[in-house]
């Protein structure tokens, strides 16, 4: 297996964004913060387009023409 | 003749030359002729209302194209919106828009969804549709459909032609459009009114379209092969007057004068010569204005006076100026001594532009020469050709043996 000569920028975004949201519903579950779904709802609409962009503008995936 | 010159609308560009988040309000005020401080003012107030400022500036951010962005590549999305990744591109941006409007929403500033949505989505359909007709390609008719038989020119017609993906993404924005009149209407509680008369002229339409669809497409390709077949007629009527008016006629006259071989030769030389350059016409250099051009005219000049062939292969070009003409001159001045003092021998003449220099090889398979047996006074190699390389910082290197043929290497800086 050949090591991957970097990392892909999509993918970094992608992991990023879910790891934040995931926090959020972990410190809503803990009652560290109160998640009102007005807000909730714009953020992981945002979340989603936020990866499509990265993903979008990082091009297409190595080793695919 | 008063020629009045075409004026054409600067098209509608961000401006990032005097950008101060993304150039929308810059580009927008150029483009109307206004400060662009009025525009930004403009934003800002509309972003207060429901963060429409917002969506609009982000709207116009993505789908306006940057000024220059031809030449420098564009920006990150203009590039992207060329690939396959386009949709992921202006997905996101819809989504991102969509959660600034919705969290504008929760805050209370809003004016309401009977005004935002609506007008949103019409602002997205006519956005798209706006930019497609900006990137629309402006075709002139070939130069065959402009001349008439009679020889008089015909007025040329410009057609605009949109892509046939440019189609598709017109037709959504036509859309967009629609449904955003339709969705303000039914929030608006106009469409209850007369709810039966609606649904009728809803139903009508839909089924006058299904029925007349495939009328319209076999129309709209009809159209396109019959157009496709007159270009094939046109082309081939020129082909023949072409081969007439030229080889025919070049034929017929060696016929005549088959008794002179010489003549026969450069006849068929020049026809030769004619015959590659109508077929090459796409890439015809205009005579005089490029590298290539002039030596090929410098060398049908030797060709036609002394009934000698010479082969001129030439890669690249570049403009002409003074030193091309330098480079151009001892060329010639190389190829009329391959005549003379190599007869019947094969001469070609291989041109390459590379990036900083220009190289021109002037071979023959001649008898060859001793070079320090020129004599002193044999201007035409020294001055001609070796002198005057030198005067315009070129080089010349000759290589020949007796018995061995000539190269004559001569290298100019682009």
């Amino acid at each position: 297996m050949t090591p991957r000569p970097g990392y892909d920028p999509g993918s970094l975004v992608s992991g990023i964004v879910v790891i934040v949201l995931g926090a959020l519903l972990l410190l809503d579950q803990a009652d560290v913060l109160e998640l009102r779904a007005e807000y909730m709802l714009p953020a992981v609409i945002a979340a989603v387009g936020g990866v499509l962009l990265a993903c979008g503008l990082a091009g297409p995936p190595r080793g695919r023409s | 003749m008063v020629t009045v010159p075409e004026t054409h609308p600067a098209p509608l560009r961000r401006d990032r030359s005097h950008a101060v988040v993304g150039g929308v309000c810059a580009g927008l005020a150029r483009w109307l002729g206004v400060d662009a401080l009025i525009m930004r003012v403009c934003f800002v107030v509309a972003a207060g209302v429901g963060g429409l400022g917002v969506a609009l500036y982000a709207v116009c951010w993505a789908l306006l194209p940057a000024s220059g962005a031809g030449r420098e590549g564009g920006t990150r999305i203009a590039r992207a919106a060329g690939r396959r990744e386009s949709w992921m591109v202006a997905s996101g941006l819809v989504l991102l828009v969509l959660a600034v409007l919705l969290l504008f929403r929760a805050w209370g500033v809003w004016v309401g969804d009977a005004i935002v949505w609506p007008l949103i989505l019409a602002t997205g359909g006519g956005a798209l549709i706006w930019r497609q007709s900006q990137g629309a390609e402006v075709v002139e008719p070939p130069e065959r459909e402009r001349a008439r038989p009679g020889g008089g020119a015909a007025r040329p017609r410009r057609v605009l032609r949109l892509a046939r993906p440019s189609l598709g993404i017109v037709a959504l924005g036509a859309a967009l459009i629609v449904g955003g009149a339709l969705v303000f209407l039914w929030l608006n509680g106009a469409l209850e009114l007369d709810r039966d008369v609606t649904l009728a002229v809803l139903v009508v339409v839909t089924a006058m379209t299904l029925i007349l669809a495939p009328w319209w497409l076999r129309l709209a390709r009809g159209l396109t092969e019959e157009r496709a077949e007159r270009i094939r007629t046109q082309e081939r009527a020129e082909l023949a007057a072409h081969l007439h008016d030229s080889v025919l006629q070049t034929l017929a006259l060696m016929q005549k004068r088959a008794d002179e071989p010489r003549e026969v030769a450069a006849l068929a030389r020049r026809q030769e010569r004619e015959l590659r350059a109508w077929l090459n016409a796409g890439s015809r250099r205009e005579a005089g204005a490029s590298l290539a051009a002039a030596l090929e005219a410098a060398v049908a000049e030797i060709e036609d006076a002394h009934g000698v062939p010479v082969e001129v292969v030439a890669v690249g070009d570049r403009r002409l100026d003074e030193r091309a003409e330098a480079l151009v001159a001892a060329t010639r001045e190389a190829v009329l001594n391959a005549v003379k003092f190599a007869p019947g021998a094969a001469i070609s003449v291989y041109a390459e532009v590379r990036g900083d220099r220009v190289e021109v090889f002037v071979r023959d398979r001649g008898p060859g020469f001793d070079l320090a047996a020129i004599p002193p006074d044999r201007r035409g190699l020294r001055e001609s050709v070796l002198g005057r390389m030198e005067r315009h910082g070129g080089r010349v290197q000759i290589h020949t043996r007796p018995g061995e043929g000539t190269e004559v290497e001569l290298v100019m800086a682009a």
